[in-house]
């Protein structure tokens, strides 16, 4: 789900260029990958948290409504995310400061009130999300038959509480940057379940656009 | 908001963002284990989230295309294009929501 973190695009480097030597640092120059790989951090972190548990529970909801009627709005709105990620991107390069910055330097003070209420909007949204969260990493857990979920909710809470309160802000994203490997999970769903590739190509296409929840094969059986 | 925010602040620098941090951390855990519809909170969560991505892409879009600001950077056609194209879906899509 597309989240406007007003912080968002005001982070330093993740990861500063290591010193390995100045034959290393010649080598790793020339290689396009290894560059690619090393500037990789804040913003793949920024890209992965966007497919938070809300939002993958918001796509499942859609394609247990819909089944693949809904994929079209997947190449119509991509474009648009890029877009607006590109906007943010230039805004932070520009100006080096963060959204809440630019609002007032922009706007009169009432703007920034209204956007205050915004913003306690989201900490509340994010603060259920979060609790969603939670539950979920206690019912997996659960599910791998290590004890009961709420034991899992706590030490969960508890371990990203000392980790967030208490680490560099390096350490955190180093780990959040080797969380993102979990994202492959969606690569191996693939070839795990079997995908009706015909539907997902006419999903794609917009050909099964419906306004309301049309027939589809039952829930599936846990 | 200010400038004492965010993870790349230590908590004596920040202390505003880590007390809310925490505020939110402990309630999330809390809610977590006395939740018993997590698919609908998040649902709930995502609607929010929703609602209020109108108004803030409004904003960006007012703040990208401001010359004093952006200077050379400001919006060209494209990205002002698509950026007001997302912006007019998202905030339908809001109200709608709302």
């Amino acid at each position: 789900m597309a989240v406007i973190d007003p912080t968002a695009g005001s982070e330093p480097e993740l990861t500063p260029p290591r010193e390995d030597g100045p034959e290393a640092d010649q080598q790793s120059k020339r290689n396009p990958v290894i560059r690619f790989l090393r500037v990789l951090g804040p913003g793949l972190v920024t890209g992965a948290a966007d497919d938070d548990p809300s939002g993958v529970a918001t796509y499942s909801q859609a394609g247990a409504t819909f089944g693949n009627g809904l994929l079209w709005t997947v190449p119509l709105s991509l474009p648009l995310m890029m877009a607006v990620q590109e906007i943010c991107d230039r805004m932070t390069l520009a100006t080096g400061d963060s959204l809440g910055r630019l609002i007032r330097r922009r706007f009169r003070r009432s703007v920034g009130i209204a956007v205050g209420v915004l913003i306690v909007a989201l900490i509340a949204a994010n603060c259920l999300n979060l609790a969603a969260d939670l539950n979920a990493i206690g019912q997996g857990m659960q599910l791998l038959h290590a004890g009961p979920a709420w034991i899992w909710s706590i030490v969960a809470g508890l371990v990203i509480l000392v980790t967030v309160m208490l680490g560099s802000f390096e350490l955190i994203g180093k780990i959040f940057k080797w969380l993102c490997l979990v994202l492959l999970v969606y690569i191996a769903v693939l070839f795990a379940t079997h995908v009706n590739w015909g539907s997902v190509a006419t999903g794609l296409a917009g050909f099964q656009f419906q306004l309301s929840p049309a027939e589809q094969p039952g829930p599936p059986r846990s | 908001m200010n400038k004492n925010w965010g993870l790349d602040k230590s908590p004596r620098r920040a202390p505003l963002f880590y007390v809310l941090l925490g505020i939110g951390m402990i309630g999330g855990t809390i809610l977590a284990v006395v939740s018993t519809d997590p698919i609908g909170l998040l649902v709930l969560s995502a609607i929010v989230n929703g609602i209020a991505a109108g108004p803030f892409l409004i904003i960006i879009m007012l703040i990208s295309r401001d010359r004093t600001i952006m200077g050379k950077y400001r919006n060209g056609r494209l990205a002002a294009t698509l950026g007001w194209l997302t912006t007019a879906i998202v905030c339908v899509a809001g109200a709608y929501g709302v």
